[in-house]
């Protein structure tokens, strides 16, 4: 007989998963101690000190620990969300009140001072809700400046690139991340005073069966949010460097979630989505929608996908090319995803979608309670 | 060759490096990931990862030598996942591999009730050979990193454990 370990064997053919997957984890877990990497990972301390969603229902992690660091190249990316507690309001109500419960929580907070879709609306509702916030804008000298749309409230700082270049190459070792443009807007953050909701991290829905490499379907529809690990590298740098944050407004609560997934915009993107050419973007990822969304909510606003737009300025792009591969040398920041099945997802959140447009799979089987 | 053929599952940081060269990965074996999404294939979040999850690497021995490895894991309460089976080339063609996936699959009770695999364009018909069928409407998708010489893409690829007599779970040896 081998040396190694075997499963304990289910006590019948048709034993529940459940049964045979608790008599066995301990040892062929991702944690068990078959498959662990690093023995004292199961020890691990959770690092969270701050807020960064509301009562940080959102989580996020590596091996099973929430707030922690990557501490191996295998280590696995996990992300949580909470479930509600009440129906939602809809999408601007929702959002609105983000905002407010932040500003009620931290007091005087700031927001990049850009065209972006999530900055720019999180400054509209602080604006008409008459609170207390700034906008922080930074020119990198050198480089064209930084259009300023509300000079009062603005705080402008002008940085040497030598000095943006020595922080983008910390926050790489500390966040995880060699992604420049997230760095830039980490930098915001690092010079605000007080504490900055930070652009970026939208709800991404990807289909699975869209191959990006040939821009064609090669399966049926089907949606799963993805959060990148780089979406939270903010969050990792917060941690490390103590500062209180909002790197994730649009995942603030899960009724703001809920808010976005059942608003008109999505649904009617899911309803072209599903009847979309095989070679359409638009059944590759929910763009649109998030910028419908933000179009319906907030009419005569103009908009940018991403702060990065805002810059117009072709040499910024090459110089970060060439940052992006000096903080990949420094800290190879990882790229892995977690994919959470839109079905999951609407069922936890309590969001009816019509079968149909979830294109949910049942392919690959559920999973019962617990 | 059957009656010297044994199958074992190994711990994970073994089969990880004893498979990283072949895969091309000597010196970052440790990159190699336990599991994989395959494009949405798993059905577990959050923290179901770590508690729900069972992976078994395994491999073939041959006269004591390793000639062999793959691993599965569940997708899902009723869905296996296979990956990355592997002979070593001089022992193919011999029934090594599809033994090695039965041994892999019969590690878990009947209520997992499909099992899933990409499969490389070439070892379609080998895979078909072993009652594996290409998931209609799924068609070839490229490469998740680099391109190799000769293949076209992977394809997703299932068989059905519903219907197939199974010998005893725990039987250490090749059909």
């Amino acid at each position: 007989m081998s040396d190694h370990p075997y499963p304990e064997p289910s006590s019948a053919q048709a034993a529940n998963a459940a049964v045979f997957i608790a008599a066995n984890l301990q040892t062929f877990g991702l944690l068990g101690d078959n498959n662990l990497l690093a023995p004292d990972r199961r020890d691990e301390a959770s690092g969270i000190a701050r807020e960064f969603t509301l009562g940080n229902h959102f989580k996020f992690g590596f091996d099973g620990i929430a707030f922690n660091d990557r501490r191996l190249a295998a280590s696995r990316y996990w992300v949580e969300y909470g479930a509600p507690s009440r129906e939602h309001e809809g999408f601007q109500r929702e959002f609105r009140r983000a905002i407010a419960q932040i500003h009620a929580n931290y007091g005087t907070f700031s927001v990049t001072s850009t065209k972006s879709y999530i900055a720019s609306t999180v400054a509209r509702e602080a604006r008409d809700m008459e609170l207390d916030f700034k906008l922080i804008a930074i020119d990198i000298e050198g480089f064209n400046p930084v259009r300023i749309e509300d000079a009062a409230r603005t705080e402008r700082h002008s940085v040497s690139w030598e000095r943006f270049c020595e922080f983008a190459l910390n926050f790489s070792r500390a966040g995880g991340c060699s992604d420049p443009w997230i760095a830039l807007e980490a930098f915001h953050g690092e010079l605000s005073q007080v504490p900055h909701i930070y652009d970026g991290a939208e709800l991404r829905l990807i289909n699975n069966n869209f191959d990006t490499a040939t821009k064609v379907a090669v399966g049926p529809l089907d949606w799963a949010l993805v959060d990148n690990e780089k979406f939270t590298a903010i969050n990792r740098y917060l941690l490390a460097e103590n500062k209180p944050g909002i790197p994730q407004i649009l995942r603030w609560s899960p009724e703001l979630i809920a808010a976005q997934l059942d608003s008109p915009a999505y649904r009617d993107w899911l309803k072209r989505a599903q009847h979309a050419s095989a070679a359409s973007a638009d059944i590759r990822v929910n763009k649109t929608a998030r910028m419908q969304l933000m179009t319906d909510s907030y009419p005569g606003l103009q908009v940018t996908a991403t702060f990065s737009n805002d810059r117009r300025d072709p040499r910024l792009k090459e110089q970060m090319k060439l940052l992006r591969r000096r903080m990949r040398n420094s800290a190879p920041g990882r790229r892995m995803q977690h994919r959470y099945p839109l079905s999951r997802l609407a069922a936890l959140l309590g969001i009816a979608i019509e079968p149909r447009l979830l294109a949910k799979l049942d392919l690959y089987g559920g999973v019962h309670g617990n | 060759m059957a009656t010297r053929l044994r199958f074992s599952v190994i711990p994970f940081s073994l089969w990880q490096r004893e498979i990283a060269p072949l895969w091309f990965k000597e010196g970052s074996h440790h990159s190699i990931l336990p599991i994989l999404n395959g494009h949405g294939q798993m059905q577990y979040v959050g923290r179901e990862l770590f508690n729900r999850i069972l992976l078994f690497p395994v491999c073939a021995e041959y006269e004591g030598e390793r000639i062999g490895w793959t691993s599965v894991y569940n997708i899902s309460d009723t869905a296996l996942r296979i990956r990355g089976i592997y002979v070593l080339p001089e022992f193919r063609s011999n029934g090594v591999g599809k033994s090695m996936v039965n041994f892999a699959l019969n590690l878990w009770p009947d209520c997992w009730t499909d099992c899933f695999m990409y499969s490389r364009s070439s070892n379609i018909e080998r895979y078909r050979r072993w009652g594996f069928e290409v998931v209609s409407p799924f068609s070839m998708r490229s490469f998740d990193e680099e391109k190799i010489p000769g293949e076209s893409g992977i394809v997703l690829m299932s068989k059905s454990r519903r219907s197939t007599a199974r010998p005893e779970r725990f039987e250490n040896a090749a059909e």
